[in-house]
């Protein structure tokens, strides 16, 4: 029993709860006794404890726990450049998006939207710097519903949204103006627009580095790997940025520079792999120095640890690798 | 013939030699960060360089803070600093 109690951010409370449940269970109760402690001596002497300086210190318990459930010889390193982990890294990325957001809300209604040119949203505008206030009360909007002559039905959807089905052959802005007879802050916005500009923001660069990347892959050693590392990625990106709460020609920028950045890790990933078993190349052994210098090649040969092949990297401002087969 | 140490578990022995006993104070005498440190004392535990004990939870009680894990060099430990002070230079390790 631990007396007394540490009071942890939730964070680092995580990191401890997911650490604890790699230590095998025989030795998990006083492994957790042990950090508790630790975290509770850490943070009682620390002047001014930090939540992130005490994350970084909980992320220790993590490898603390890979140690004991994976023995000596365990390398966390090595253990997170597995393929397959590699491939579930965009996933996991989606996977958080999608609890964080509530299951892709914008992503699904821009692809299932059921006519969307008689729908609108109708926000309401303050009168300072165009920020999005609480709607009126329900039971306001539901009379003026039935007084309308431009919608057919409206249903709230959020506390400051509601979704508008209009009358055939009625605009948005027409419905905006009989509206603002009654509250002159309230906007209607086309559904097609709030939904169909970021895809069509966003989509356009997202088109482009797909097919950057499909190019790339038919350039190289044409993998499965090296196709679905790309695109993961990318298309984790992708709905990522949809997801997000901003404008998306605020995003446009940084989004292409995460994307690309992305394709280069991927491309950088894959080179220092060996193209048979996908694990990484090892035992790097410089070639071009010393006596026969100026009878070789300079660069750096990297063997693939299975013995599939060596890989030699030219020593050059634009280095250039090539693959060479071992038969055994 | 005592194991090859790494630098790191040889800095985390040398701490403990010179009275650091849990892990927090390890930590600060050595400047390595919590995820060098804990693998480092699993490691030493269990080639038997170094023994961990739990203090009475009286007495941790009666001070108002939770009880610590105690390490303290057994005799391997000690045979394996000598070799490992000498290797990586720690002053008085490699005097002695």
């Amino acid at each position: 029993m631990i007396s007394p109690a540490v009071p942890l951010p939730p964070e680092s409370a995580l990191l401890l709860a997911a650490a604890a449940a790699l230590v095998p269970a025989e030795r998990r109760d006083e492994w957790r006794r042990e950090w508790h402690a630790e975290l509770w001596w850490w943070l009682s002497s620390t002047p001014d404890p930090r939540r992130m300086a005490l994350a970084r210190h909980s992320f220790g318990a993590l490898a603390d726990a890979f140690w004991l459930r994976a023995g000596e010889g365990f390398n966390v390193a090595d253990w997170l450049a597995r393929p397959g982990l590699r491939l579930a890294a965009p996933a996991l990325l989606l996977a958080l998006v999608a609890a964080v957001s509530g299951g892709f809300p914008h992503t699904r209604r821009a692809l299932f939207a059921p006519a969307p040119g008689s729908l609108a949203i109708l926000t309401e505008t303050g009168p300072f710097m165009g920020k999005i206030m609480p709607l009126p009360p329900a039971a306001r909007m539901a009379q003026w519903s039935e007084r309308s002559h431009t919608i057919e039905s409206l249903t709230p959807v959020s506390r400051t949204r509601a979704m508008v089905r209009l009358r055939p052959g009625v605009t948005a802005a027409q419905a905006e103006r009989e509206w603002r007879d009654w509250n002159a802050f309230l906007q209607f916005t086309p559904y097609a627009a709030e939904v169909v500009y970021p895809l069509a923001v966003l989509g356009l660069p997202f088109a482009a580095l797909v097919l950057v990347a499909l190019i790339d892959w038919i350039r190289s050693a044409p993998s499965a790997f090296a196709l679905a590392q790309p695109l993961g990625w990318l298309t984790a990106l992708f709905l990522a940025a949809l997801e997000l709460p901003a404008n998306p020609a605020a995003l446009f920028l940084p989004y292409l520079v995460t994307s690309f950045m992305a394709l280069r890790y991927c491309r950088r990933d894959r080179s220092q792999r060996c193209p048979v078993c996908l694990e990484r190349l090892g035992a790097p052994v410089c070639i071009g120095v010393g006596p026969r210098g100026p009878f070789e090649p300079a660069g750096t040969e990297f063997l693939c640890p299975q013995g599939h092949g060596v890989l030699f990297t030219t020593r050059e401002t634009e280095p250039e690798s090539r693959w060479s087969a071992l038969v055994a | 013939m005592p194991a090859t140490l790494s630098y790191a578990a040889a800095s985390v022995l040398h701490a403990i030699h010179r009275g650091r006993r849990y892990g927090f104070e390890i930590m600060d005498a050595t400047g390595m960060p919590s995820g060098t440190v804990y693998p480092a004392l699993r490691k030493l535990e269990k080639n038997g360089f170094i023994h961990a004990q739990w203090e009475r939870e009286s007495v941790a009680r009666a001070e108002g803070r939770p009880a610590r894990r105690y390490y303290q060099v057994t005799s391997a430990g000690h045979a394996a600093l000598t070799t490992a002070g000498t290797r990586y230079r720690f002053p008085e390790v490699a005097k002695a």
